[in-house]
């Protein structure tokens, strides 16, 4: 049987963080003079604290006339430690015979216990675990080597929740510190970092590249003076950190790529209510299958394993347009992720070559932006399949395209007249890259379509119009007129920026959108 | 959904039972006889000395807290009813539900797990218990008592 705790058994699940340990954690940092991660501080908390509790039942051993043991005899006033009330102590207030056949003769002692309740104990009773009470010093609930394992990501948690309610403290990159004993960095400091990545065509460089460069005193603990200039530069608006978790990473932010600046314009996107209950099976699985990123009610079923595995996405207009990729359900783990930087600077790797090159996650928007020249290179356009994968190193991610001799096919070609209205033609082009047929459009002129993005957007032209007038244009490519969802998801997207559940919605629930099995629908232009 | 007791529902096999002893006392002046014929030969002596309404001091085996308790629903349930031939007297079926209440320190139990100990049918179990007739505090559990 297990000795009976000093501590309640629910101690360190129930741990709540006291202004005592803000205390204890504000002087640790001060004593070890470097930011801590907030597991670190909950190992010197979980020390800390399994230190206050035997010094709190050492301190009431000594004040009392010792552990209770139900052999000994007790006389009214003695004042007793009951170890297996959690060390409480209580104060003998009557002493009674006890009566039970079975036990033999004992006594039964009255207690008033700290808390002021009383309680009946046994006394003179020979036979009892008791007789032999636990040291605090043998209690797994107080060794260092027991609740680590078991209670220090909880106690962790608890930590970075208080702290965050403290104006006291300080985090950046994953630790925390003291915000007034920071190193102390002027104005001229600062300006100085700016030149200094501007020297690194904006950079990223590392904090401790930065600090070579900075006049600090020498005899500041370097990790406090790199944690010092990490917490001046993130409340200086000319920096922006984008480091991929547990990397810190500066970058300029006016030297920052436009399009990580500012979300492209193909990209911008309203939401539109919808209810997802009407989309029918093969939609919603369709919904998951095309990977956007502003997809939100995604059902988890439909999405493959988040293996680490090659992932394929179909190229639509607006990121075709906007030199980037969807950050969507499908893809989101294999880029680098922050703990708390939006855009985080990567490289991208071309499958074919081995070349890297910058791109960018931008976590608020979904996006991953820098594949504008890439797309060009490989001759890709709106319909193109592109693979991800993993890279060898952390943080890399190889972006492949199947590329392929070009061939002369019949595309349907994006056109737009005199008026800006928008036309869809079979043309014969030519053509270098693997594409899914039903989502693939030649784009010529692609500046032509801007003033159609802006006309919509202007005036506010409703998505079903919008949809009708699209179905219509693809109607007309084939003799039976039947259009696919994924099909009219792309040419949508040609003109503005919509995510597949809006669309599949009005499809799935307007009577002029005549079902006509799996994805396919027809326009009834007699009910429209 | 468990019945409350006294309930309209009727309670099914999967409906938790146990011994009301408040319940029973109530309305049987004789239990206390009853459940002095359960003890072992032991303990019918050592009553045979004392007062069937006797307190004990039960001293809990983790904490020598005291608990005054009745004594002889206590050595009943805690001796007699825990020696073997306790549960494998020949007696009736709701004598036999009864004893193996007790042995289980009257922690409510559902007919199907009384007929894996009493090798007889749950729907025997549940008709008999079911019945209008309440046989020694035998009844279903309130919701909150299990």
């Amino acid at each position: 049987m297990q000795a009976p705790s000093p501590i309640s058994e629910t101690y360190w699940e129930d741990l709540a963080i006291t202004d005592e340990d803000l205390e204890f954690l504000y002087q640790h940092l001060l004593e070890v003079e470097e930011p801590k991660t907030p597991a670190e501080l909950a190992e010197a908390l979980i020390r800390e604290r399994i230190a206050r509790e035997q010094r709190r039942i050492e301190e009431r051993w000594r004040k009392s006339h010792g552990i209770y043991r139900p052999q000994e005899r007790y006389e009214v006033g003695q004042v007793l430690l009951f170890p297996a009330l959690g060390w409480k102590q209580g104060e003998v207030v009557g002493v009674r015979p006890g009566h039970h056949p079975d036990y033999g003769d004992f006594s039964v002692i009255q207690v008033r216990l700290e808390d002021g309740s009383e309680r009946e104990f046994a006394a003179e009773f020979a036979e009892h675990r008791l007789n032999n009470p636990p040291r605090p010093e043998e209690d797994p609930m107080l060794d260092v080597k027991t609740v680590l394992p078991r209670y220090q990501e909880a106690v962790a948690q608890r930590i970075e929740d208080a702290l965050r309610a403290s104006d006291d403290f300080v985090y950046i990159a994953g630790r925390w510190f003291p915000k007034a004993l920071l190193v102390e960095l002027h104005p001229g400091n600062l300006n100085l970092a700016e030149a200094v990545l501007f020297m690194a065509d904006g950079g990223p460089l590392s904090t401790e590249e930065i600090l070579k460069h900075l006049d600090l005193p020498a005899d500041v603990n370097p990790k406090l003076a790199a944690f010092s200039l990490d917490w001046a530069l993130q409340q200086d608006e000319r920096f922006d950190e984008v480091g991929p978790a547990g990397q810190v990473l500066w970058f300029l932010r006016h030297m920052e790529p436009e399009g990580v600046r500012e979300v492209p314009m193909w990209l911008h996107y309203t939401p539109l209510e919808y209810d997802p209950n009407v989309l029918p099976e093969e939609l919603r699985a369709l919904e998951a299958w095309l990977g956007d990123e502003l997809s939100t009610t995604v059902d988890p079923k439909y999405l493959p394993p988040t293996d680490d595995g090659e992932v394929e996405l179909v190229l639509i207009y607006p990121h075709w347009r906007a030199g980037t990729l969807p950050l969507s359900e499908r893809v989101r783990h294999l880029f680098p992720t922050a703990y708390e930087a939006p855009r985080i600077r990567f490289q991208l790797v071309d499958a074919a070559t081995g070349h890297g090159f910058p791109a960018w996650v931008v976590r608020p928007h979904k996006y991953i932006y820098g594949l504008g020249e890439w797309y060009r290179e490989k001759g890709l356009f709106p319909g193109s399949r592109i693979w991800i994968r993993r890279g060898r190193e952390p943080g890399e991610v190889i972006v492949r395209a199947q590329v392929q001799r070009p061939t002369r096919t019949w595309l349907r070609t994006v056109l737009v007249d005199e008026n800006e209205r928008l036309h869809i033609r079979p043309q014969n082009v030519s053509v270098g890259s693997a594409y899914e047929d039903l989502m693939a459009f030649y784009v010529p002129e692609p500046e032509a379509l801007d003033p159609v993005w802006k006309r919509i957007r202007r005036e506010k032209i409703p998505l079903e119009d919008l949809l009708v007038l699209v179905m219509r244009e693809l109607s007309k490519l084939t003799p039976q007129g039947h259009v696919s969802a994924k099909e009219l998801y792309a040419a949508v997207n040609l003109v503005r920026r919509c995510p597949p559940g809006p669309i599949f919605a009005l499809l799935a629930s307007r009577p002029w959108f005549q079902h006509v099995g799996g994805e396919y629908y027809h326009l009834n232009t007699g009910g429209r | 959904m468990t019945p409350k007791p006294g309930s309209l529902v009727r309670p099914s096999v999967d409906t938790p039972f146990h011994i009301d002893f408040e319940w029973w006392q109530k309305r049987d002046r004789n239990w206390r006889i009853y459940l002095q014929n359960l003890l072992c030969e032991e303990h019918r002596d050592q009553f045979a000395r004392l007062a069937s309404t006797e307190q004990f001091d039960w001293v809990d085996p983790e904490t020598a807290e005291v608990r005054r308790v009745d004594g002889l629903l206590h050595v009943l349930m805690t001796h007699c009813a825990q020696q073997p031939e306790f549960l494998r007297e020949r007696t009736s079926v709701v004598d036999s539900i009864f004893r193996l209440l007790l042995a289980h320190g009257n922690a409510p139990m559902t007919p199907r797990e009384m007929a894996a100990w009493l090798n007889k049918p749950p729907s025997t179990l549940v008709r008999l218990l079911s019945s209008s007739r309440v046989y020694r505090g035998i009844r279903p559990v309130g919701p909150s008592k299990r």
